[in-house]
């Protein structure tokens, strides 16, 4: 594991900024070194250029000298014991808690960000507590969480942290998972997916045209992340954001969901979540209910086994039906499991496997 | 051209012409720039030739004493290559001659460390001009200028009724300069989401926000040194002396000078142009498309000290 206060580089006789002295950087080594003390960042797919004293485009990492730095390892902005349906993962150790984790930054720029006051924000700008890693899991073994989870914000940039931390609580004896925009290069997403047992990915849309104009990612990246982690046999789960007029057309929704079908399988849990205004995106309603069970009744019908809607408290889309019985197997209300049907990994009822990680 | 084109915009900027003037001569051009003399004198003289006043009675004329006049400086290339205390305490003697109470002065950057990195001390109370970052200290409301959604420091959304802009003359690595309308990416908290597309058209939709497009009276230019390429941090093996002030009064000119003058000098030390290397600032073009300058680069006039002397 790093100690982020040995990796601090001797070349830095002093702290550049206040807060280096409690959140000492960590050379990443996810970069190259170009000309004229520039370098090029391979953490994601931005793959920024970054000058010295400047920073790439997450706002977290920093060419000092021609050296990068991240400044957020241990560096966490938000902890928090959440249920673990509120990520939201459906079929991971349901009706647990986790403790869930975030430095500041994000690689994308979501207009919608509902954690734009952490995410959007540099590290400096937020008031932020030390958490080690060995810390982060000692923390969640005394509230009772058998998780910890990288949220929130966007843990592709606390990338080193989230390495360190997830080993720290596989080492004592917890699971380690992440929530992401799946916007990643190779090389750290093969790290993560070492350390990691569940990923979840926010696939914010299926048009290009909506990364370029809303998020400032790029589709056909998240779509490979999605594959690599199911390649990898690391439990998956995939939400999409419906926004009225802007990804909620049913079209959309059943040629994503084809693509799931096609390149991921059908057990593949794939969440639709209701949008609320937020951040830049105040001039939208809520998006209607009526638009929701449309999408899902579109997935559904390409032969997904797992489709639900989310933020939508009370609704019958937040439950799981067994595929072959068709019996409620795991009910919920908002983000708390009611009713748990499965046992051993099967329905209790026709004794069906059911995918998912269960103890 | 009635149009602004960018190509043409960058084009036209060779055919930039200068009013060779006598030192002392009042009258204006779009761009002041002075040589000769002491900082303050050259400070004096690049706000007269840019003005066609002196300082003291160019700000009587556009800052009241109830104003909170705020010099934004741009002090991240550390003291080799930030504006120098010098020259920031010679503009905050003008405003005071102008009737300015100095407490009522603010000189600011991102962060007390980057000011204090650039020489200048903290001074956010007691007597004289106060000399502090916005430290974290951002709106909680994010405001939209265009293609920009941000947060502003709250020392210019909630304090700051006068703008002064004090840049240097410096080449950025993805906005081709950094002279003058660049700087304000230090006034917002997430400068980083606007560094795609070689910042364009991120620089001149940020200006466009009344809060600095409302409150700009003027831009000063430190150009002690000229940096023509490796920006935005000091590089000693890419910057030269240049040894002038430059001043306008206009929200863009000195962007148009500037970049004139680092071509001019890639050119001499035989080094590809901005255009050439793909990071030529296409957002300047932009700032004219929507207003934010009333000069044209093909017809900028720069009054220079050094003619006649």
């Amino acid at each position: 594991m790093t100690d982020p206060a040995r990796a601090v580089s001797p070349l830095l006789p002093e702290p550049l900024t206040e807060a280096d002295r409690d959140f000492p950087p960590v050379v990443t080594k996810y970069y190259k070194t170009l000309d004229g003390k520039r370098i090029e960042c391979t953490l994601c797919p931005a793959r920024c250029r970054v000058a010295d004293r400047e920073r790439g485009t997450c706002g977290v990492r920093e060419n000092r000298d021609g050296v990068y730095y991240t400044l957020v390892h241990s560096r966490v902005c938000s902890a928090h014991v959440d249920p673990i349906e509120k990520k939201p993962f459906f079929h991971f150790l349901p009706g647990t808690t986790a403790f869930s984790l975030a430095t500041p930054g994000c690689n994308m720029a979501c207009t919608f960000c509902q954690n734009w006051e952490i995410s959007q924000f540099r590290p400096e700008q937020i008031d932020c507590r030390r958490l080690p890693p060995a810390q982060a899991a000692a923390a969640a073994k005394r509230w009772g969480c058998p998780t910890v989870t990288f949220t929130y914000t966007e843990p592709v940039v606390f990338t080193e942290y989230l390495l360190d931390a997830a080993a720290a609580a596989r080492g004592a004896g917890l699971k380690a998972v992440s929530v992401t925009n799946g916007w990643i290069e190779k090389e750290p997403l093969h790290d993560w997916l070492q350390v990691l047992d569940a990923v979840k990915v926010d696939l914010k849309a299926f048009t290009q045209r909506f990364y370029d104009e809303m998020t400032g990612g790029r589709l056909i990246d998240v779509l490979d992340t999605l594959v690599r982690v199911r390649k990898a046999g690391v439990w998956l789960e995939i939400v999409t954001l419906l926004i009225p007029t802007l990804n909620d057309s049913e079209k959309e929704a059943a040629s994503l969901a084809r693509w799931v079908m096609k390149n991921l399988g059908p057990e593949v849990p794939l969440h639709f979540t209701r949008f609320h205004p937020q951040y830049r995106l105040r001039n939208l309603p809520a998006t209607p209910v009526a638009t929701m069970e449309r999408a899902r009744a579109a997935a559904l019908a390409t032969g997904l086994k797992f489709v639900y809607l989310g933020n939508i408290p009370g609704h019958p889309g937040e439950n799981t039906a067994c595929p072959k019985c068709g019996k409620v197997i795991l009910k919920r209300y908002a983000m708390s499991l009611t009713e748990n049907h499965i046992v051993g990994g099967v329905c209790e009822y026709c004794k069906t496997k059911i995918p998912g990680v269960w103890a | 051209m009635n149009k602004w084109d960018r190509r043409e915009v960058l084009a036209g900027l060779a055919g930039l012409w200068a009013l060779d003037l006598p030192a002392g001569t009042p009258a204006a051009g779009d761009v002041g720039v002075a040589f000769r003399g002491t900082v303050e004198e050259r400070a004096a003289a690049a706000i007269r030739l840019a003005t066609g006043k002196e300082p003291a009675p160019f700000f009587k004329a556009v800052v009241s004493p109830r104003d909170v006049v705020g010099l934004k400086l741009n002090c991240l290339g550390g003291r080799p290559l930030a504006p120098r205390v010098e020259l920031v305490e010679a503009l905050v003697r003008f405003l005071v001659r102008a009737g300015v109470p100095e407490e009522r002065i603010l000189v600011w950057d991102r962060s007390d460390r980057e000011l204090q990195r650039a020489g200048f001390d903290i001074r956010s109370d007691g007597g004289g001009y106060r000399c502090q970052g916005t430290n974290g200290q951002y709106d909680k409301e994010v405001v939209e200028s265009r293609s920009v959604g941000t947060c502003f420091s709250s020392l210019l959304s909630k304090r700051i009724t006068k703008l002064i802009n004090v840049g240097v003359l410096k080449d950025h690595d993805l906005s081709g300069i950094s002279v003058g309308l660049k700087n304000y990416y230090g006034v917002i908290h997430n400068p980083n989401k606007y560094h795609g597309n070689n910042c364009s058209p991120f620089v001149a939709h940020l200006a466009d926000h009344p809060h600095i497009r409302g409150k700009h009276i003027l831009t000063v230019v430190d150009a002690e040194i000229c940096q023509y390429n490796g920006g935005p941090a000091y590089r000693a093996d890419a910057a030269v002396p240049y040894g002038a002030v430059a001043a306008s009064a206009d929200l863009v000119a000195c962007d148009f000078w500037g970049l004139r003058e680092i071509e001019r000098i890639r050119r001499e030390k035989k080094i590809k142009s901005l255009e050439a290397e793909k990071r030529a600032p296409a957002w300047l073009a932009v700032a004219g498309e929507i207003g934010l300058t009333r000069v044209r680069p093909e017809t900028l006039r720069v009054a220079d000290d050094r003619a006649g002397g």
